[in-house]
């Protein structure tokens, strides 16, 4: 197995530190080395383009020359530095912006849920899987920024991405198919536009619960944020007696794993997905002691 | 559903901006026949005073105030569903953002200027740390708004209060932040570039 290089990024520095637990944990069971970029820097997200598109080039710039330094491909796990990394790869590679760096440009940068979601990575992923999470319908989210623009992403799916629903069938549940995979939630003006942000994410969660999702599955720290944080004022607003458990996909390998490791992350979502889990367990204990008793 | 654009008067400078645009990104507005896919396919469309493919017919014409003007680049979630279905590859996403830039660079006021200020204090601590810090963030952005006379609605900032605490209670508030060794270096070429 070979090792790269990890870029995580601000948010799972800082508010997300669940994704970020969850991912050493599920890479540390599947063998795999995340080796973190040495003082790696903030990679604009939507702020820096906005205002100033050469602050776009300059921060992820950098941050591409140390990784270069380093040797091996680079890891990232949210969807918005992804983009940011592989948008200025791409401006630097076609010497449509000032490379400070001489770089060579000679390694990849890889999203990490879709390397997780790789054959091999699938066939280990099916021999560490310990509680299957048979019965679990859910619906993968991917957002916005991962899958497009595919000229940048390399994702020829971006119409219906698969990735995590691979990832979520390899560990024995059900992803349901449904229509806003790829539709944007508002996040980068969920706190200044928090009317936008409140649209969005309610039209999300309704479709996913009309599909018959138990819960929604996503890759991206911002997403997870918006559709976990937002759901106790939509509740109040429209008077929804239900709410919908916000997953990573990390997450989701680890309680498939059995990884006792990942629950205090779990604990820190604001809807608790931990009922939903222990419903599980409980069928699937008495699916197995059904069968043994034949 | 369709309203009706206004159009001004053109100086020289307006009429050859669709080519200086074209010369800056590599934007072809010209190809655009108001199909209207970017604006179906826009999730924040509703949100906008000035459409996608309107804000593409608009440079066609020339019409730079208007779009500087206008809320919608800031509402624009760059979100790349435009440029993604649009049929002639007309990268309007990335048109939306280089109108953002110059409303800046042009030294006008935002018209969305709570986006504008957020993304502004999103830099600013950058700027300090080297990386970003929710915290820090959220209360630098919230002292701004106060100071500037912004006064919220006490239900809000009940609601905020609220929100603030229980994540506090799940270390997802993290108070000291997180300085990258780099930040130095960071400056400097922020600097050079004249920031
Ligand atoms: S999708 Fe392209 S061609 Fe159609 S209206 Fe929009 S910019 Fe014009
Ligand atoms: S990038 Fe902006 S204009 Fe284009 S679809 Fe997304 S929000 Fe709409």
């Amino acid at each position: 197995m070979r090792d790269l290089t990890f870029y995580p990024g601000c948010a799972l520095q800082s508010m997300t530190w669940d994704y970020r637990e969850s991912i050493s944990h599920v890479v540390g069971a599947l063998g795999l080395r995340l080796l973190e970029l040495p003082d790696w820097t903030c990679c604009g997200a939507t702020a820096a383009h906005s205002l100033d598109e050469r602050m776009a080039i300059l921060l992820p710039g950098r941050n591409l020359a140390v990784a270069e330094a380093e040797g091996r491909d680079l890891a990232v796990a949210c969807p918005m530095c992804f983009k940011r990394l592989s948008l200025c790869r791409e401006m630097l590679r076609q010497k449509r912006a000032d490379d400070l760096w001489s770089l060579h440009l000679d390694f990849s940068v890889v999203d990490l849920a879709r390397y997780l979601s790789s054959k091999p990575m699938l066939q280990k992923i099916q021999q560490r899987l310990r509680f299957p999470l048979t019965g679990m319908k859910v619906v993968c989210y991917y957002g916005c920024q991962v899958v497009r623009p595919p000229k940048i992403t390399g994702y020829s799916d971006y119409e219906n991405p698969m990735h995590l629903d691979h990832l979520v069938q390899a560990v024995g549940a059900t992803p349901l198919d449904w229509s806003f995979k790829g539709t944007c939630c508002g996040a980068s003006s969920g706190i200044a536009r928090k009317d936008i942000g409140l649209t969005l994410v309610a039209k999300l969660l309704t479709w996913a619960r009309a599909t018959g999702a138990d819960a929604m599955v996503v890759c991206c720290p911002l997403c997870q944020n918006n559709l976990d944080l937002l759901q106790p004022e939509l509740r109040e607003r429209h008077g929804w007696h239900w709410q919908l458990p916000i997953f990573y996909y990390t997450e989701i390998l680890g309680v498939a794993f059995g990884l006792q490791a990942i629950v205090p992350g779990l604990k820190s979502h604001l809807v608790d997905p931990q009922p939903l889990i222990a419903r599980l367990r409980q069928i699937s204990t008495e699916d197995r002691e059904m069968i043994a008793s034949g | 559903m369709e309203q009706q654009v206004q159009l001004l008067p053109l100086s020289a400078g307006d009429q050859l901006w669709a080519h200086a645009i074209a010369m800056e990104t590599g934007i072809q507005v010209a190809s655009c026949y108001q199909c209207l896919r970017c604006t179906n396919s826009c999730p924040v469309s509703t949100f906008m005073d000035i459409k996608p493919h309107q804000a593409v017919r608009l440079v066609q014409f020339g019409q730079r105030e208007k779009l500087l003007e206008s809320s919608a680049v800031w509402v624009c979630l760059s979100c790349e569903m435009c440029s993604t279905y649009c049929p002639n590859e007309i990268d309007v996403a990335g048109l939306m953002n280089h109108l953002k830039n110059s409303v800046i660079s042009s030294g006008r006021k935002p018209a969305e200027k709570e986006i504008a200020l957020f993304h502004e204090i999103f830099l600013d601590v950058l700027h300090k740390y080297g990386r970003i810090n929710d915290l820090q963030l959220m209360q630098r952005y919230k002292w701004r708004l106060l100071t500037a006379g912004n006064l919220p609605p006490l239900d809000e900032v009940r609601k905020d209060v609220k929100l603030g605490m229980s994540l506090f209670r799940r270390k997802r508030l993290r108070l000291l932040p997180e300085r990258s060794r780099a930040v130095k270096e960071i400056r400097a070429l922020l600097h050079h570039y004249g920031r």
